[in-house]
């Protein structure tokens, strides 16, 4: 009795969602959404979902591989129509991402690409090593080829942090006269970059600028600048947050480059519809979405990681 | 037989956790700051495999495929300027090429002749300012002469290459960056770069739309001074 009574509970539900949302369920599973670029792929993703039809399911891998695991067989237990998917490791989440496809749910990558393709339908990547380019060549503009410089790094374990050091060095180490006097890595946070910064500034006081992974290093690095009187340091950042606008605006920061979370996630919800109903997409399975740069003459055009 | 076979893992076992324990107390736990100072300047690529060889692939398509495609779909910059300077998006529609539309420029394989009417080497990035021919003494363009290059404009411009053939967006930038050494080392090496001011140029090259801008910043393939 009890289970006919959850069976027909359950079909109920089925139902119901069924007739609110005729396509169906996509899921969507980002890094935490503590991050705003992350929190603006979910909202992104989310918005496009519902106004195409269908229910959304955000769920958090907090860059943990083996929780994207179990989400994954969530989202196959719950019947997706399609995934979403901000990947947490470029290989580690390959497994799963068949497992899916086995069970007949496509995947659509988001921001971050992995090392193999045929397995999800799209990779809808975020440029960053041209984005990096684009923050190092306007680093080096500001700079005037030359003088003392810090690189504040992300996370080491994260690939966006190599890929953009990569982008700033290749741009960078071909200026000789540009000296990189240390370099360290604040993990992609505020505070650790203002307290990173703070003793790089006791040990090195003669630097002219300061490159960063990230805004939110930008943000503590720039603090920490303030702080010790060395206001005038050109520091740049990596994001296009609000925070960073703000900053530029304000005559602090001098630039950052914006990667485009809100309309990648869209995007790829955009495609996920294409190929449900039509069998594809109509597009490279690996798409690169190039960056934006951001200073002071368009800050003011920025809102949630988009351009006005 | 039982017992046997259970005294036999027993002993599987033993050697197992033998093993283990060999393993673990052979172990050196190395920390972190030492191979963050070996790599100084240079850190990991998490997931770069390293097998791709960047120069070797950009060596092998240059004179076999790129500088022949260039000589032929180049277009005369005379043609395209007078669209562009009205409309970049329709001159990218008409005579542009990239791989897939939303969130990329476009990219146009271009040819042209005219004086030099600005030579910039004071940054590495240096250029040099062209006035098309016929002549009125404006530049119409700048022209990348290296040693830095900047942008992907070449490998961008080939339709034969297709950003999903790469394992990651590391290796596909390493192409970019492999063909424009191969500019700086085939192209632009050889110029006499005290004496371009006023010269006639000839050339062959690329460039890509670029962000606000409508600076035609091209990268030559072929190049030609009289």
């Amino acid at each position: 009795m009890k289970k006919m009574l959850a069976a027909g509970v359950t079909f109920c539900c089925f139902l119901t969602a069924s007739m609110v949302y005729a396509g169906g369920l996509i899921v969507a599973i980002t890094p935490s959404p503590d991050n705003p670029f992350f929190k603006s792929e979910a909202v992104g993703a989310e918005a496009k979902a519902k106004e195409l039809g269908y229910e959304a399911l955000l769920l958090v891998h907090d860059d943990d591989a083996n929780k994207q695991s179990e989400l994954f067989d969530t989202a196959i237990a719950r019947g997706a129509k399609a995934i979403i998917l901000d990947n947490a490791g470029a290989d580690a989440s390959i497994a799963p991402i068949e497992r899916a496809k086995k069970a007949g749910i496509p995947t659509f990558l988001i921001d971050r690409e992995i090392n193999k393709t045929d397995v999800a339908i799209a990779q809808i990547v975020s440029n960053n090593y041209q984005g990096a380019k684009l923050g190092g060549e306007e680093f080096v503009k500001l700079m005037g080829e030359k003088g003392n410089f810090v690189e504040l790094v992300g996370k080491e374990s994260d690939t966006n942090a190599g890929i953009r050091s990569q982008g700033y060095h290749d741009v960078i180490d071909q200026y000789p006269d540009l000296k990189m006097v240390a370099r360290q890595s604040a993990n992609w946070s505020q505070t650790e970059a203002y307290e990173k910064m703070e003793s790089i500034i006791q040990a090195n006081p003669d630097i002219q600028g300061v490159i960063c992974g990230n805004d939110t290093m930008a943000m503590g690095a720039m603090a920490a600048l303030k702080a010790a009187g060395k206001g005038d340091v050109i520091v740049v950042g990596f994001d296009g947050s609000n925070d960073v606008r703000d900053s530029i605006l304000a005559g602090d920061i001098k630039a950052t480059v914006l990667q485009p979370a809100y309309r990648i996630a869209e995007m790829a919800v955009e495609q996920a519809d294409k190929y449900l109903k039509t069998g594809s997409t109509g597009l490279p399975e690996k798409q690169l979405m190039d960056c934006v740069l951001i200073n002071s003459e368009n800050a003011s055009k920025l809102e949630t990681f988009a351009l006005k | 037989m039982k017992s046997i076979n259970r005294s036999g893992d027993r002993f599987i076992a033993q050697i197992v956790l033998f093993i283990c324990i060999f393993a673990i107390s052979s172990c050196t736990i190395v920390p972190d700051e030492e191979k963050s100072e070996e790599n100084d300047g240079k850190i990991d690529i998490y997931f770069a495999s390293g097998t791709f060889k960047a120069d070797e692939y950009a060596e092998n398509i240059w004179g076999k495929r790129v500088v022949p495609f260039f000589k032929e779909k180049s277009l005369p910059l005379e043609t395209l300027l007078p669209v562009w300077h009205k409309d970049q998006q329709a001159a990218g529609n008409e005579f542009g090429y990239r791989e897939k539309a939303e969130g990329s420029p476009w990219n146009f394989r271009v040819k042209g002749s005219g004086n030099v009417v600005a030579v910039n080497t004071q940054s590495r990035a240096s250029t040099i300012d062209v006035d098309l021919i016929p002549c009125d003494g404006t530049s119409d363009l700048v022209l990348q002469i290296g040693p830095v290059f900047k942008g992907s404009s070449i490998r961008d411009s080939l339709d034969f290459i297709s950003f999903t053939d790469f394992t990651n967006q590391l290796e596909f930038a390493q192409l970019s960056n492999a063909l424009n050494k191969i500019v700086g080392k085939e192209v632009t090496s050889t110029l006499d770069r005290d004496n371009l001011m006023g010269k006639k140029v000839s050339f062959t090259g690329a460039f890509t739309q670029l962000q606000d801008s409508d600076l035609v910043r091209v990268t030559p393939v072929s190049l030609e001074v009289e």
